[in-house]
């Protein structure tokens, strides 16, 4: 009797521990699958970003659709479609293999195609070459160019293929979205992390705008700006984020008030004289006294290797050479 | 543009504007501040931003009596947008 209860016990045990793992491990399957969808899914607000590792908001509501639709048991298909249908097939990261997109999948194949027979060609010309002379020395003089000559176009071919998948946001099924590559600077999810862990850090704040603005999702960097400034509204970095943004969305004449503010406590701030000199250049243009007078500014206070002087340079040269031409084609005012 | 647009519509053009990653406070401020004349509509959870494959802001839709997407615009519209834009929905 004893050997029964506990022999009923332990099928009980056995059918609730059954259960439990049946319980737990649907859920993680869903997970897993909505996972597996949005890493095939571009994000549509950053550039070569998978929905999956996005921390966009708009990357955050594709993936609570894709989990709602893997809940209600649609296909994998069905659900990567749903977008395509609202987005057109570039949401995919993994474009169709029919249509259209069938040409990012054969061009590279034709590339490397057309390579080997340009390869084959030239070296069947430089065999003909050392044939028609009939000389082992014009051989080395004639065909050895030539064979280098399409050894340098083959690597030239391949160097070109390499960077297509990475141009199209292409990557292999698995691999990292950023790359094999350890990289020092901290990614935009260590630095949501950091956040959130911190919100009152204005300089994390700002460092994750600017790697969401590097990333071009240019809402939530502003958001993270704004956040920043709000914990610290003297910060100056900020700022300039907001001017680089209200510049890239067309609006010049607002990053150009936001900027007076900082040059007017700052006023060898190389950064906001340069974003200055481009916003006031799109409203008024190059030759503007505002622009040469920010120019001029920004040679004297940037540091002596800071990449943006050649361009501040060119700027002021072709002002220059702008003022010149309109001076001599210009009539003149008559003598007094 | 668009809120000269609501106001000058013709005959049938209804112009209606959704709100994207913001809040309702900060959409009845800037309604309130600009006097928009149309519609504005929120969407919280961003199903009407990807019903419309919204890649950016602003975003524009010309859409017209049938309900069919005609032209979009992606970024800021110019006079010449809209007029090219609404020829693109005009009825016969």
């Amino acid at each position: 009797m004893r050997a029964a209860i506990l022999l009923a016990l332990a099928g009980s045990a056995l059918v609730i521990a059954a259960a439990v793992l049946l319980a737990s491990s649907r859920p993680l399957d869903l997970s897993a699958r909505a996972r597996a969808i949005e890493s095939t899914l571009r994000c549509p607000t950053c550039q070569a970003t998978s929905v999956a590792d996005s921390p966009a908001q708009a990357a955050r509501q594709i993936r609570q659709v894709v989990e709602q639709q893997v809940r209600d048991g649609r296909t994998d298909e069905q659900i990567r479609g749903f977008f395509a249908d609202r987005y057109g097939t570039w949401i995919l990261l993994d474009p169709p293999t029919t249509g259209p997109d069938i040409v990012v999948w054969i061009l590279p194949a034709v590339v490397v195609v057309g390579g080997v027979i340009v390869l084959v060609r030239h070296a069947r010309h430089a065999r003909q070459a050392n044939h028609d002379s009939g000389t082992a020395d014009l051989a080395t003089r004639q065909g050895g160019p030539r064979l280098a000559e399409s050894a340098v176009f083959g690597a030239m071919v391949l160097a070109l293929l390499a960077p297509i998948p990475a141009a199209l946001g292409l990557r292999p099924a698995g691999a990292p979205a950023s790359g094999g590559a350890p990289s020092t600077t901290p990614t935009i999810a260590q630095l949501e992390a950091w956040v959130a862990a911190d919100p009152s850090d204005a300089r994390i704040l700002t460092q994750l705008g600017d790697a969401l603005l590097g990333a071009g999702d240019l809402p939530e960097a502003a958001s993270r700006y704004r956040a920043a400034l709000t914990v610290d509204p003297a910060a100056d970095a900020p700022k300039l984020g907001l001017a680089a943004i209200l510049i890239e969305s067309g609006r010049p004449d607002v990053a150009v008030t936001l900027l007076d503010g900082i040059l007017g406590t700052n006023g060898a701030s190389a950064d906001a004289l340069f974003m200055r000199m481009v916003a006031n250049q799109q409203l008024f243009g190059r030759a503007d006294a505002r622009v040469r007078a920010d120019a001029a500014r920004f040679l004297e206070v940037a540091a002596g290797d800071d990449v943006r002087r050649t361009t501040v340079e060119s700027l002021l040269a072709a002002s220059d050479a702008n003022q010149s031409s309109a001076a001599s084609a210009s009539p003149g005012s008559p003598a007094p | 543009m668009l809120v000269q647009l609501a106001r000058r519509a013709p005959q049938g053009l209804a112009v209606v504007g959704i709100l994207y990653q913001d809040t309702a406070e900060n959409a009845q401020r800037f309604v309130d501040e600009f006097g928009v004349p149309y519609a504005t509509l929120l969407d919280p959870q961003g199903t009407a931003a990807i019903d419309y494959g919204l890649t950016g802001i602003p975003e524009t839709f010309f859409i017209d009596r049938t309900g069919m997407i005609r032209a979009h615009q992606v970024g800021v519209l110019s006079q010449a947008d809209i007029d090219a834009k609404l020829r693109t929905i005009a009825g016969p």
